[in-house]
């Protein structure tokens, strides 16, 4: 698989590329090799009985994905949409997800700057989403653990909603 | 010709099939022609050709469609002297029959839809005509016989075998009996059991071919007997210069009842009257051969039949029934989970398992090789080409390749546009081209190949290429983004901006200009169909746009509705029809809302609320429902719109969003937006435990 | 028994026509052929009572395939498909052993009739 080689590669080469974004008032990043694609804001069509934080679901080149607020999800200050919203399509534990962020980029972090202590960032998001922390430049970015953004809890939560 | 005849038959009923098959006929035609032009001394090709246009005139004229049968007719004959060599396959002559093809086509589509009449081809018609050089005078319906290879009067050759007659001894043409002058009498009378029968043979006044019948006729009276005049001379009744009734006159052996039987048996002899003339002087008579005891090998009743033809509604009603199916397990895999039988469980991974493989099998049954609609274009590229002064090798690869039926019929505009895109903006003049330092001829590609699960559909040209720069500066002007944008967008987003609505659609601004014509389109229904598009393109090199369509498509029935600004798809399973409720028909039974509809009480459940979008629905204003059955009872959903039935394709939602009673899956609308299918059972179900709570 | 037919036409609209006219009349088509090939193979595996041979088709014409098959079947019983000016081609099937012709565009009447009287025909 192309995916192991370059992380194989980035593993040797102790340098990975980010893709960075804020939501709200904080600055998060996720491993570039999560993410499939970033795209401009679809149209959403509203999901019904969805949990609170999917914003609803879009087409995403012919398949239908749902849309997740980070903010909602992550239980942080959201920000106002903006011309430089977009959505970041992962995939979430073999799930295709589309993630609403602000101005992402693609970043370079080397493995050094990568500490794997979310204790010490002072942020509202709980730290179950958080792999660590990226020191960039002047920047302190979050590194989001892509995966648990959609879990099997948050699968069963959604039952809950429902039947309750 | 005779034609518009009057039939003893109804053969509306034949229509359908009638436009089916001419349209494949002039779809091998058109491919032909197209070959031909660049083969112009392809006899064997010629005579295919030939033979397609035959084949379309004989079924026009058991239709009685006589325009479409005069013009297969007269494309005929000019196919006829190209077979004959009499004329070359000129470009003159090629866009002759390639317009002949065209009238033939719209004639076939008038049909169709059962207008025909409304084209007229005189002009056509009367530009053949000049075409044909002058033939000598012919019995009008005989005027093709000029066409039978090797058979060339054959009728005059064979019948003059089989008659023994002398014209110089048969009777004067006037009035009274067929008279024997004695010396034939004579000559006769001699051979002992030998009877001269005067014969007058009718012929039903429908019979077409009189002159092939009356061959029939002496052939069968040659195997009795000497015939030795007739009337109206041989030389007549070849060439049909008579009306339905003949005499002639014959020396036999047989019974004059046996020469009445035998005449009759000949299919449209309507009457045979025999006179003795002379009767035969002995009596012996030779015993007729035994009849030949023709067994009957016992019939083996068919077998073998390797293909059935279905209608293709037929087909369609399958894939919606199994559509229906697919979304019901769904349903009754969720009741399953509350219950928890092992055995139940088991029993419904099952049929989840046939369900699955049935779904497959129909989805295999609509699938058509891409060739149905690859066969259009070659002519298109030559048109366009010809047309722009362009010289173009059209390559067409992977034909066989299949596709489901309505997924070939939705692309099929697609390709249009990319391969009208690819001419038109691709590929530039010779000159031009020259200039470039590319070969005078470009090149069109069209190839369909299988890609795991995705047939891919690619256009590609080795023309100009698209310039990124130009089509971003062209979107600014436009307004379609913004400056600012225009520094974050890569070569990656050169689709998405040239696919987006009303970009270049204003032409002629600059070199760009044209080439996204149609791709918004395109990219709309190749995505609603569950498929995408991928440009790639370098400047100076060439374009290639690919469409990766799914192979197979689930497909269902739905009444489209729109519930507080969102559109729902209502499968049509469950639908039994739709109402309109006025507040005061509106009842509450047992905290149940409920409305009364022809001495039903139905439960009437506001999918604004049930689906958690408020108390839209106006308590004083009328609002559509839509009436469900679900099971043995009736439910009315209250929507704000309605907004028509339509055939939709099934999407998945995935295992995240799988869990969320109600939905059935979603559907990709024509904008491209998604709307979800409602699974009105569950939604229902789901409603009830709500209602029992309340109480 | 009722009689067999094999039906040869390149176009299944013809065939189709010819199948339901024979039909009516109570004969069964056990089998269709496109071409003059498939005529002689079909007619070698069913032996069917009549066969209706269109005669302009591809691979092998009905006139071929009606020697063929005479040649084989000497009492094979065959009724000729022609159009309006074909006439020499009907009659050089006739001599090469058809036993009768129908014209296009079909009247059922003189379909049935030709099938009925070939079909007694017995020499």
């Amino acid at each position: 698989m192309e995916r192991e080689g370059i992380e194989r590669k980035g593993f040797f080469d102790r340098e990975m590329q980010m893709v960075a974004f804020r939501v709200g008032k904080e600055d998060f990043a996720v491993d570039v090799m999560k993410v499939e694609s970033v795209i401009p804001m679809a149209d959403i069509t509203r999901m019904p009985r969805a949990p609170e934080f999917v914003e609803g679901i879009i087409n995403l080149r012919g398949q239908i994905i749902p849309l997740v607020d980070l903010a909602k999800r992550l239980g942080i200050e959201p920000g106002p949409r903006t011309e430089s919203t977009r959505i970041v399509v992962v995939e979430s534990g073999g799930v295709k997800v589309g993630l609403i962020v602000e101005s992402p980029e693609v970043v370079k972090v080397s493995m050094e700057d990568l500490e794997a202590s979310p204790g010490l960032v002072a942020s509202d998001v709980e730290s179950a989403f958080i792999k660590g922390i990226v020191k960039l430049s002047e920047r302190l970015l979050i590194a989001l653990d892509v995966d648990r953004i959609l879990t099997d809890e948050e699968k069963d939560g959604i039952d809950r909603i429902e039947k309750g | 010709m005779i034609l518009g005849q009057v039939r003893d038959m109804d053969v509306s009923q034949y229509k359908e099939l009638f436009v089916t098959e001419s349209q494949e006929y002039l779809a091998t035609l058109n491919e032909q022609l197209l070959e031909l032009e660049n083969d112009p001394d392809n006899l064997e090709l010629v005579t295919e050709i030939f033979r397609a246009a035959h084949t379309l005139k004989g079924m026009s004229a058991t239709m009685g469609y006589d325009q479409l049968t005069g013009l297969a007719h007269e494309m005929e004959n000019v196919l006829d002297q190209l077979r004959s060599g009499e004329r070359k396959a000129t470009p003159e002559i090629m866009d002759m029959l390639f317009s002949c093809l065209d009238t033939l086509g719209a004639m076939v589509e008038d049909i169709a839809r059962d207008e025909p009449g409304s084209i007229d081809a005189s002009q056509l018609v009367s530009a053949l005509r000049t075409l044909r050089k002058p033939v000598p005078a012919v019995a009008p319906e005989a005027d093709t016989a000029a066409h039978t290879p090797g058979g060339k009067r054959g009728t005059e050759e064979a019948s003059e075998a089989s008659l023994t007659a002398k014209e110089g001894t048969a009777a004067q043409r006037g009035e009274g009996e067929l008279e024997l002058d004695d010396e034939l009498k004579r000559k006769y009378g001699a051979i002992p059991g030998v009877r001269i029968l005067s014969l007058r043979v009718e012929l039903d006044d429908a019979c077409v071919l009189k002159s092939v019948r009356v061959f029939m006729i002496f052939k069968k009276l040659a195997q009795l007997g000497e015939v030795i005049a007739s009337r109206p001379p041989m030389k007549d009744l070849e060439e049909e210069k008579f009306g339905y009734s003949f005499e002639v006159m014959i020396a036999t052996r047989e019974l004059p009842a046996n020469i009445r039987k035998t005449l009759l048996s000949i299919s449209e002899v309507k009457e045979a009257n025999v006179e003795i003339v002379q009767e035969a002087t002995a009596k012996e008579k030779e015993a007729k051969a035994p009849e030949k005891a023709t067994e009957k090998a016992p019939i083996s009743v068919a077998k073998k039949m390797q293909s059935v033809r279905v209608n293709i509604s037929r087909l369609d009603k399958l894939m919606n029934r199994v559509g229906e199916l697919v979304i019901n397990r769904t349903r009754v895999s969720e009741i399953a989970s509350g219950l928890e039988t092992p055995e139940l469980r088991a029993a419904l991974d099952q049929t989840a398992r046939l369900i699955e493989e049935l779904q497959d099998e129909v989805m295999k049954t609509r699938m058509v090789p891409v060739e149905q609609i690859f066969n259009r274009f070659p002519r298109m590229v030559r048109d366009l080409a010809r047309e722009q002064g362009k010289e173009i090798d059209f390559v067409v690869e992977g034909k066989e390749i299949e596709l489901d039926r309505t997924i070939l019929d939705e692309i099929s505009d697609s390709l249009m546009h990319m391969l009208r895109n690819a001419v038109d903006h691709g590929i530039k003049t010779p000159e031009e081209r020259k200039k470039r330092g590319k070969p005078p001829r470009g090149t069109v590609r069209l190839a369909a190949y299988r890609d795991r699960n995705y047939v891919a559909i690619e256009v590609e040209d080795d023309g100009e290429g698209i310039n990124c720069d130009d089509v971003f500066t062209q979107a600014v002007k436009e307004g379609l983004i913004s400056e600012q944008e225009v520094g974050q967008l890569s070569k990656s987003d050169l689709l998405r901006i040239i696919s987006m609505p009303g970009f270049s659609t204003s032409a002629e601004v600059s070199g760009v200009s044209g080439r996204g014509v149609g791709m918004d389109v395109v990219r709309n229904k190749t995505e609603k169909l569950g498929g995408y598009v991928i440009l790639e393109s370098e400047p100076l090199k060439g374009t290639k746009i690919t469409l990766r369509l799914p192979l197979a498509l689930a497909i269902v029935q739905a009444l489209m509705v729109e519930v507080a600004g969102e559109v729902y798809a209502v499968p049509m399973g469950t639908v039994r029809e739709t109402s309109v409720v006025v507040p005061e028909d509106i009842r509450t039974v047992q905290n149940q809302e409920v409305i009364f509809l022809r001495e039903e009480t139905i439960p009437l459940l506001r999918l604004d609320q049930l689906l958690g979008c408020g108390h839209v629905l106006n308590g004083t204003q009328s609002f559509p429902v839509v009436i469900n059955e679900v099971g043995p009872k009736l439910v009315a959903l209250g929507v704000h719109s309605l907004i028509g039935q339509q055939e939709i394709v099934i999407g998945t939602l995935d295992e995240f969003l799988k869990g969320i009673e109600g939905f059935a899956g979603a559907t990709i609308l024509g904008t491209g937006r998604v709307a979800l299918i409602l699974d009105v059972p569950s939604l229902v179900s789901g409603m009830k435990k709500v209602g029992g709570r309340r109480r | 028994m009722a009689p067999t037919v094999l039906v040869v036409d390149d176009a299944l609209f013809m065939r189709m026509m010819i199948k339901d006219i024979l039909t009516k009349d109570g004969l069964v088509v056990v089998g269709e052929a496109e071409n003059g090939l498939e005529a002689v193979e079909k007619y070698a595996e069913l032996k069917p009572d009549l066969v209706t041979m269109d005669i302009v088709m591809p691979e092998m014409d009905g006139i071929e395939a009606v020697r063929k098959i005479i040649k084989a079947n000497p009492d094979a019983k065959i009724l000729m498909c022609s159009a309006m000016g074909q006439q020499p081609l009907v009659v050089e099937a006739l001599e090469a052993g058809a036993k009768d012709f129908i014209v296009k565009p079909f009247q059922p009447a003189k379909v049935i009739e030709a099938a009925r009287k070939a079909l007694r025909d017995e020499g």
